[in-house]
């Protein structure tokens, strides 16, 4: 098995563990806050559901941090002024801010879920987009990632508002 | 620079953002856990240190734009993770009360251009690798 092949299984089990442990996040934080509290099993699960995230996000980094290593010493480094790759470069900028801005409450629940929910999908994407030479500008992928931002923040808030409906008829 | 050293110094650097990344993390933190703190404080300082010992003759080698301002923003960092590591020090030999008030405004400041400045030097040398 040669380096670019453990590098990529890295990458993906750290982008998988990212992704999952940001999807798990939403699903546990809806359920958690669907009766207005959260009790100390809940805080415990997001706990172990952000400890996952940081796993994966620190392995993703690494194991990329090795690509780029690779690709220096191949002779490959125009790989690296691809602009999915700085677009990709961008999110993972986001979502490390993000997190420290959501851990000192600078940032609503509204913003922060949504920016770390489709920054982490949309890392994912960009990924799977390098890998299979698909090509878009920076500014095109940027301006998409807003808007999904924008419209991933109503639905969200619309499916926390939704389940908190439903707790409040059933009990 | 030979491929390994470039290997050993991104990962130098990368490792040191990290830490100064969980170090951002945990002075944020309600409660601050004194040895987390302390360890990333040092895992910071060792591991910048160890990719501005690499990176430092390109100072003086006519390098390229974006890998000088890459070192200057490594040594803003590493001055960063040396001071926090002082502050530590010092934070530790304080009997409670003595200077904590200068010294709770001073670890978030440092922790913050810690991070800054080593996620813009990576940043920055990846842009340099590439050939911009």
């Amino acid at each position: 098995m040669d380096v670019y092949t453990l590098l990529l299984i890295g990458h993906l089990f750290g982008t998988i563990l990212g992704v999952g442990g940001a999807t798990m996040i939403e699903v546990h934080l809806n359920k958690a806050l669907a009766d207005g509290q959260m009790s100390v099993d809940e805080r415990g699960m997001l706990g172990m559901d952000f400890t996952v995230l940081r796993v994966g996000l620190v392995l993703a980094i690494l194991t990329g941090v090795g690509f780029v290593a690779l690709y220096a010493s191949v002779g490959q480094e125009y790989r690296l002024q691809s602009p999915v790759f700085w677009a990709k470069m961008f999110m993972i900028v986001i979502i490390a801010i993000n997190a420290v801005l959501l851990q000192v409450h600078k940032i609503s629940l509204y913003w922060g879920s949504a920016l770390s929910f489709v920054t982490w999908w949309g890392a994912a994407l960009l990924g799977m987009f390098l890998t299979q030479g698909v090509r878009y500008g920076f500014f095109e992928i940027t301006a998409t990632y807003i808007a999904a931002v924008i419209l991933g923040a109503f639905i969200l808030h619309r499916i926390r508002q939704f389940i908190q409906s439903r707790h409040q008829q059933s009990s | 620079m030979t491929p390994t050293l470039l290997t050993i110094q991104l990962f130098a650097s990368m490792i040191a953002l990290i830490g100064a990344y969980a170090l951002l993390l945990s002075i944020f933190k309600k409660q601050i856990n004194q040895t987390w703190v302390r360890g990333e404080s040092i895992l910071t300082l060792i591991c910048s240190g160890a990719a501005l010992s690499i990176l430092f003759p390109s100072l003086f080698e006519g390098s390229e734009p974006f890998l000088l301002a890459s070192v200057l923003l490594l040594i803003l960092g590493f001055g960063n993770a040396l001071a926090l590591a002082i502050v530590q020090h010092v934070v530790l030999r304080t009997t409670p009360g003595e200077n904590e008030g200068t010294l709770a405004n001073i670890l978030p400041v440092l922790s913050i251009v810690a991070f800054s400045s080593l996620l813009l030097h990576v940043l920055l040398q990846f842009a340099s690798i590439a050939g911009f």
